[in-house]
């Protein structure tokens, strides 16, 4: 053991092993530095000691001063979750249910419109056209240019070569 | 008070019962104020403090625990909000500070006939107990001024042993060289 780690030993001596303090007792017993901080050690424990005597103690008032501050807390309107209390009232849960019901049919009517009854052979198919259907609108599925290339004449398009080319593609 | 009492008062009190309640209060505001007042050598403040502890006891005391300790838990409370509050005015305080040797307490604290009083040493310690770390401060005031035991202080805290041992150590070591000064 150093003269260092003597000193943590000393300042910590209330929470040693019993090991621990077997040990520092044998290097106080041989160390003339270690006794002098030793010395110190002591000094500043008999200062906490006295200064531990003289407890801060609350004003006689205190007791009745937290217990009105609780009784006030509970007589207090407590604040209320407006957001909690409305979605959970039965008109908002049957008015909000309609609307996404009512916003879901919009949407596939919307999309749906266009589409030949006849195409929508199975749903998915259905859904496959509707959504192929709205692409094309959007642009997204036109039809490559190279594949129109062969309607193109020298000044203008043919137009029964276009017709026959967009009703080849596939959705 | 014994434990079982203790326990008995705390199911009163969870079902409402304010004298239950207040029995609880007079046993532990004692400790509570005591520890406010030795964070921050304000007596306002520390009677703040020791009245929102209490409170957020009530309002908490249906998560109590019974195989917690209502001391530790109350003390828990406590240190936290001494801690937050630390931190909140820390810079304020120190905006205002003077120098440690020119400080109110400390003009008197120089013994010329070898001592002090309890009080003018307690308010030496706790001034000079302002140039610890907030942690270091927590951990000296408990356990060397209220003398908690260490696993008490681990719990109020949230902290491991050796993490205690060793803000302990700093702070021990810290009041030592400063109390040097007045004490050489």
């Amino acid at each position: 053991m150093n003269c260092r780690e003597c000193e943590e030993k000393m300042l910590l001596r209330d929470v040693l092993t019993p090991t621990e303090a077997n040990t520092l007792k044998a290097h106080l017993a041989q160390c003339v530095k270690c006794q002098e901080t030793w010395q110190q050690v002591i000094a500043l424990e008999r200062k906490l000691s006295t200064a531990r005597t003289w407890r801060p103690t609350a004003s006689s008032a205190l007791t009745d001063r937290i217990m009105t501050a609780i009784i006030l807390q509970e007589q207090a309107p407590k604040p209320q979750n407006w957001l909690k209390m409305t979605l959970f009232q039965p008109f908002t849960k049957v008015a909000l249910t309609g609307v996404s019901v009512a916003l879901m049919l919009f949407f596939f009517v919307e999309w749906s419109a266009p589409i030949s009854v006849r195409k929508m052979q199975s749903p998915i198919k259905g859904m496959q056209v509707m959504l192929n259907s709205t692409a094309m609108r959007s642009g997204f599925l036109a039809p490559k240019p190279h594949r129109l290339a062969a309607c193109k004449t020298q000044n203008s398009w043919n137009v029964d070569c276009l017709k026959e080319k967009w009703k080849g593609l596939k959705f | 008070m014994t434990e079982a009492s203790e326990q008995e008062l705390i199911r009163k009190a969870q079902q409402g019962d304010h004298r239950a309640f207040r029995v609880l209060v007079e046993a532990h505001q004692g400790l509570v104020y005591s520890i406010a007042f030795r964070l921050t050598r304000h007596q306002g403040e520390a009677e703040d403090l020791t009245q929102e502890t209490f409170v957020r006891l009530w309002n908490n005391l249906g998560h109590y625990k019974p195989e917690h300790r209502l001391k530790s838990w109350v003390g828990k409370i406590a240190t936290n909000l001494a801690l937050d509050h630390l931190r909140l005015v820390g810079t304020k305080h120190r905006k205002g500070t003077v120098p440690l040797e020119h400080a109110p307490a400390l003009q008197n604290a120089k013994p010329s006939d070898g001592g002090l009083h309890a009080e003018e040493l307690h308010a030496l310690v706790l001034q000079l107990s302002e140039q610890l770390s907030p942690k270091q401060r927590m951990v000296f005031v408990l356990r060397d001024l209220e003398q908690l035991e260490v696993d008490e202080v681990k719990v109020m805290l949230s902290m491991s042993a050796s993490n205690i041992k060793s803000n302990l150590f700093y702070a021990r070591s810290a009041m030592k060289e400063l109390l040097k000064k007045f004490y050489p």
